[in-house]
């Protein structure tokens, strides 16, 4: 069972991806300098009602193995210590200890 | 843009074999492509057609004499060499015919598995087997008029698999009669992480870890667009475990085929219905810029409808 951050984060993502269109229409009309204040304003409000799950900024790369939310290796979605110690054990395809 | 299709060019590599010794000029390879062919491995389509059958049995026993002498002297010929499609087939027809040739021969009127013309080849051909030839290089065909066709480009993290996957590619080549290059190598890239050991603190103690990938690059000419479809079926079908394969091809088209594309592509849109696909075919932004206007009509509605009620109170 992977660890409750590292789920929270695939809700966002999921979340995120689903609202993602919807989300970027509002924020062009709240930004847009043509349009009439009242209008901004409104669109503004309803980007305020869309919860946490929706916003891009809640997603962040997560140790798939531990939950670490520092130190990560995008690539194998893994922190240091957790790719260490599977590169160490031939897990990872391609990697090897370095020597030059 | 080339004006010529490839095949007239060059001969149709319907019969792979006769192709090879039209460029080697060896009269021996004539008698052997009876035998080779059931073996080949772009044969699965030709090998059904009796015609190479029908022209050798007249030539067989003249090519049978400069066999002998021309064997020992000249390059191992390439035919017999991949033989890791067939394992079972090769080594088991290669140790049935000397025993089949002697009993054949001397009685061509007796009714045998082989016809007797068919046995002479097959003797002939077991003559000059070279055993191990799959071991040793390729024989790479010359190139008739360097038309490139195809790129096969190879990756991998590990030297040796690549190397003997290569080592496979020039044996399926050259037994197809298909002129390859030698591999020539890209740039390997080098991925590097250097990661601290410990899983708290200890900055200073690190280790420092490497991904290669290794590549290389064979490009392939003159043969039938058939005859590559084959040999990329083929590679695809035997692909090694750690070796990523990518292949480009270039089909050659007479000249007007833009204009004639893009006559069938304006047909085909005026057809199907042009509304359906423009909406698929929408970008992300596009869908932003259509939803944010309606959120502007809707907003825009609900603006004026509150001054009015307020107007009204």
């Amino acid at each position: 069972m992977p660890n409750i951050r590292v789920l929270r984060d695939i809700k966002a993502r999921h979340g995120v991806n689903a609202n993602e269109i919807t989300r970027r229409a509002y924020l062009y009309v709240a930004r847009n300098q043509t349009l009439p204040a009242s209008v901004r304003y409104q669109a503004q409000l309803q980007l305020n009602t869309f919860g946490r799950y929706t916003r891009p900024t809640t997603v962040k790369n997560r140790c798939h193995e531990s939950g670490r939310g520092r130190g990560i290796i995008g690539e194998f979605a893994l922190s240091r210590y957790q790719f260490r110690m599977k590169a160490l054990a031939g897990e990872l395809p391609g990697v090897v200890k370095a020597s030059w | 843009m080339y004006g010529l299709c490839a095949t007239t060019l060059t001969r149709p590599c319907r019969s792979v074999f006769t192709f090879v010794s039209r460029t080697r000029i060896s009269t021996r390879l004539q008698s052997t492509t009876v035998a080779g062919s059931d073996r080949g491995i772009g044969s699965s389509g030709s090998g059904g057609k009796d015609n190479k059958k029908s022209s050798k049995p007249p030539s067989s026993s003249s090519s049978k004499d400069t066999a002998a002498q021309t064997s020992r002297k000249q390059k191992p010929k390439p035919k017999h060499s991949s033989a890791s499609s067939e394992p079972p087939t090769p080594a088991a027809s290669a140790t049935s015919t000397p025993a089949s040739a002697p009993k054949a021969t001397p009685a061509p009127t007796e009714p045998v598995a082989l016809t007797p013309t068919d046995a002479e080849l097959e003797a002939s051909f077991a003559s000059q087997v070279v055993h191990g030839r799959s071991l040793l290089a390729a024989y790479h065909h010359p190139r008739t008029h360097s038309i490139p066709l195809a790129l096969l480009h190879f990756r991998s993290h590990h030297l040796p698999l690549l190397n003997l996957f290569l080592h496979f590619t020039s044996h399926a080549a050259s037994a197809l009669g298909v002129p390859i290059t030698r591999p020539a190598s890209l740039p390997t890239q080098r991925r590097l992480w250097t990661v601290i050991k410990g899983p708290f603190v200890h900055k200073k103690a690190q280790e420092n870890f490497e991904r290669k990938t290794h590549k290389r690059v064979v490009k392939v000419y003159d043969a039938d667009q058939e005859v590559v479809d084959r040999l990329v079926r083929y590679l695809g079908r035997h692909e090694l475990a750690g070796v990523g394969m990518r292949v480009v091809r270039w089909h050659r088209a007479p000249v007007g085929v833009g204009r004639k594309t893009v006559e069938v592509m304006a047909r085909e849109v005026r057809s199907v219905g042009g509304a359906a696909q423009a909406v698929e075919a929408q970008t992300s932004a596009e869908k932003v810029k259509k939803l944010g206007e309606q959120i502007i009509r809707e907003e825009a509605a609900a603006a004026t409808k509150s001054t009015a009620k307020e107007i009204v109170i």
